[in-house]
C-alpha cells in the first residue's frame, strides 16, 4: 500500500552489532515531506519499523529492598500494520511490557523507540496521541456522566473542534458496534459488554495508529467476544494500523496474530509466526501454556490417519485439511 | 505511577516485640505513654531516653522509620515550644525586649519536647513491630467488656480490619486507573487549582464505583457464608499469650520500677 506522509518522518536504523547499537552512534534518516513511502516493504533494504525495543530492562522499586526484575533483555521489532500478539502465563512480563509502549513506564536499561519517537525523551502527549491502549477491564475506567462525554474524553485532551469530536465519536461506536441511542446514557447505565465495547471505543475514536489491547475480550460471551475482535480486524484495516493484542486465548491469537511474541519470566521464549510458535507445543507446555485445542485435536486424529497434517491451528484450516485428507482418499 | 507506597509501618521481623501478643504491646504502650506525661524529672527523662534507645535497638528497627514517624509532631513541638517559650513567666534567661525567654519557659518547652518525642517513638515502636490487623484484633479482645454497654466492638474491630484490608487493593487501582486515563491523554497535577481538581474526576469517580461494587461484592460473599459476627463466633488467628510476653513485660516492669525507686531515694 502506497501512501504519502505530511509529516517528517525518522527511520531509525537498527542494527544487531553491539557497538553499534550505543544510542549515541545511531543514525536517523530524515525522509523529506513528499516522499511517497511504500510502508510494508522496506526501505533501502531497511524495515520500516512502528515499534522498536532496543535491550529493555525493567525494574520494579529499583534500588529499594523490594527490587524485582519484571522484564530483562528485550528486542522486538514491529513493523507497520502488523498484527502482533503476545502470550504468557500470569506474570510474565506481558503488562509491563506493553505499558512501555506508550511511556506509562520508562525502561529502566535501554531504548523504546514508537515510530522513531524515544519514549524516555520524547513529548509523552504525542506517544500517547499514536499509541492507544486498552488496558484489562477497561469498562472499570469510565466515568463521564454521558457515553459520549466518556468516549470524547480523550479527543477533548487533544484539544480537537466539536464537530470533529464528534465525527470520531460516532465512526468508533459505529466500528465497534454500539448503538447510537446509547450515547446520551450514563455509561453506568450500560450492561457489562457495551459498558466494554464504550471503553475500547474511547480508545478506538482516538485514531491510534498502534492500538495494544491487554485481553479485550476477557469475560465477554462468545457475541460479544467476536464483535470485539471484528471491530479491532476493521480498525486495522481501515487505519492501517499496528495491532498488539496480549491474550490467553490460543485460539483467538491463531487466527488473528501474525506474529506471535512468547513471554516468559521477564524474557521473551519465542518469537515467530503462528504455526513456528505453535509447532512448539511441548515449549509452550513446559512455560505453563498451551496451543489451540483443534490443534491438539488434530494431533489426536493423527495417531489413527498418520497421513494427515496436524500442523493446523485454527477451526477453519482443519475443516479445510480434513475435507481434502477425506477428498484425496476418495481419488485413490 | 505510585512509587515505593509503604504500607501502614509494619517492618516484619523476628524479635521479641515482634513476636510477642498485641495485647501485651498495646497495654505496655498505654502504660508507658502515662509513665511519660507523670515523669517531671531531666534524669528521669535520661533514663527514658536510654530505655527507648535500648528497645529501639533491640527491635533492629533502622533508625530512619523511627525518625520519619517523629516528622508529623515537630510541627506540634515546634508551636507549643515557642508559646512556651514566649508566654511562661519567671527569671530572665534572655531578654529580647519584645519578649523575654525564662529559664522556666525553656525548662517546660524542653520536657514537653521531649515528652511527646519519647511518646511518638514508643507509640510508633509498637506500630512498627505489630501488623495492622493485629493491633486491630488486639483492640477488639481487650475492649471485648464494652459488649456489655451495647457498643458494637466487634463490627467496629471488623470495619477497621476491612477497611486496612482495602488500602493496598485501592492503591493498586488508583495505579491501573491514572495509567489508563494517562493513556486516554489524562494529565494529572497541571494547571492551577481548580484544574487540578477537576483532573481528578477521571479518577475519583471509577475509584468510588470500585470501591462500591467491591463492598457489594464481599458483603455478598460474607453473607453466602453465613457471616453473622460477633457472638460464638471464633477466629483464624487466635491471640496467645506466651513466654514471649512474659519477657517483655517483665522488662518493661523492671524499667518503671527502677524508676520509681529511683525517685523515691532521690526525695
Amino acid at each position: 500500500m502506497r501512501r504519502t506522509t505530511q509529516k517528517r518522518l525518522f527511520v531509525v536504523v537498527w542494527t544487531r552489532n553491539e557497538e553499534q547499537r550505543d544510542s549515541s552512534k545511531r543514525t536517523y534518516i530524515k525522509l523529506h515531506n513528499s516522499t511517497p513511502i511504500n510502508y510494508n516493504k522496506s526501505f533501502n533494504g531497511l524495515e520500516i519499523m512502528s515499534i522498536l525495543i532496543n535491550n529493555l530492562n525493567y525494574i520494579y522499586m529499583s534500588e529499594t529492598p523490594y527490587e524485582k526484575t519484571a522484564l530483562s533483555d528485550i528486542n522486538i521489532k514491529i513493523n507497520e500494520g502488523e498484527f502482533v500478539g503476545i502470550i504468557g502465563h500470569t506474570g510474565s512480563g506481558k503488562s509491563t511490557l506493553i505499558q512501555h509502549f506508550n511511556g506509562i513506564l520508562k525502561p529502566t536499561i535501554g531504548k523504546v523507540t514508537i515510530n522513531g519517537l524515544d519514549i524516555s525523551k520524547e513529548n509523552l502527549k504525542e506517544i500517547r496521541r499514536q499509541v492507544g491502549i486498552v488496558f484489562q477491564y477497561p469498562e472499570h475506567q469510565l466515568f463521564e456522566d454521558t457515553v459520549y462525554n466518556d468516549i470524547g474524553f480523550g479527543l477533548k485532551k487533544l484539544g480537537m473542534a466539536r464537530e470533529k469530536i464528534e465525527e470520531q465519536i460516532l465512526s468508533a461506536i459505529e466500528l465497534i458496534g454500539l448503538d447510537n441511542k446509547i450515547l446520551h446514557k450514563s455509561p453506568f447505565e450500560l450492561s457489562g459488554g457495551q459498558k466494554r465495547k464504550a471503553a475500547i471505543a474511547g480508545v478506538i475514536a482516538m485514531k491510534p495508529k498502534i492500538l495494544v489491547l491487554d485481553e479485550p475480550a476477557a469475560g465477554l460471551d462468545p457475541v460479544g467476544r467476536e464483535e470485539i475482535y471484528n471491530a479491532i480486524i476493521n480498525y486495522r484495516k481501515e487505519n492501517n494500523a499496528t495491532v498488539i493484542l496480549v491474550s490467553h486465548n490460543m485460539e483467538d491469537l491463531a487466527r488473528l496474530a501474525q506474529r506471535i511474541i512468547v513471554l516468559n519470566e521477564g524474557k521473551i521464549e519465542m518469537e515467530g509466526t503462528v504455526s513456528e510458535i505453535f509447532k512448539k507445543s511441548d515449549v509452550l507446555e513446559k512455560i505453563g501454556l498451551s496451543v489451540p485445542q483443534i490443534t491438539y485435536f488434530m494431533k489426536g486424529l493423527k495417531k489413527y490417519l498418520p497421513d494427515i497434517n496436524d500442523n493446523v491451528y485454527t477451526i477453519k484450516e482443519a475443516k479445510e485439511e480434513i475435507l481434502n485428507f477425506i477428498k484425496k482418499r476418495a481419488s485413490i | 505511577m505510585i512509587k515505593n507506597m509503604t504500607l501502614g509501618q509494619y517492618l516484619p521481623g523476628t524479635t521479641l516485640l515482634h513476636k510477642s501478643d498485641p495485647r501485651t504491646k498495646i497495654i505496655l504502650t498505654f502504660l508507658f505513654m502515662t509513665f511519660f506525661i507523670i515523669i517531671n524529672k531531666y534524669y528521669q527523662f535520661a533514663a527514658s531516653i536510654l530505655f527507648t534507645v535500648i528497645i529501639l535497638i533491640g527491635t533492629k528497627v533502622p533508625v530512619k522509620y523511627v525518625i520519619k514517624s517523629i516528622k508529623p509532631i515537630l510541627f506540634i513541638v515546634l508551636i507549643t515550644g515557642v508559646v512556651n517559650l514566649v508566654t511562661t513567666k519567671g527569671s530572665t534567661a534572655l531578654d529580647l525586649r519584645l519578649f523575654k525567654i525564662t529559664y522556666e519557659g525553656l525548662d517546660i518547652t524542653i520536657k514537653m519536647a521531649l515528652r511527646l518525642t519519647l511518646i511518638m517513638v514508643n507509640a510508633s515502636l509498637m506500630t512498627l513491630t505489630t501488623t495492622p490487623i493485629t493491633i486491630t484484633d488486639g483492640f477488639e479482645r481487650l475492649l471485648g467488656g464494652l459488649k456489655r454497654f451495647k457498643i458494637p466492638v466487634h463490627e467496629i474491630a471488623m470495619m477497621m480490619s476491612i477497611a486496612l484490608r482495602f488500602i493496598p487493593t485501592l492503591i493498586e487501582e488508583t495505579d491501573k486507573l491514572m495509567k489508563a486515563q494517562a493513556s486516554r491523554g489524562a494529565e494529572f497535577d497541571q494547571g492551577n487549582i481548580i484544574n487540578r481538581a477537576r483532573s481528578y474526576i477521571p479518577l475519583l469517580v471509577p475509584l468510588l464505583v470500585g470501591a462500591f461494587r467491591r463492598a457489594e461484592d464481599l458483603a455478598m460473599a460474607m453473607e453466602a457464608r453465613c457471616y453473622k459476627g460477633g457472638e460464638g463466633r471464633t477466629r483464624l488467628r487466635q491471640l496467645k499469650f506466651t513466654n514471649v510476653d512474659i519477657h517483655v513485660t517483665i522488662i518493661f516492669a523492671f524499667f518503671i520500677l527502677a524508676n520509681i525507686i529511683l525517685t523515691i531515694s532521690l526525695k
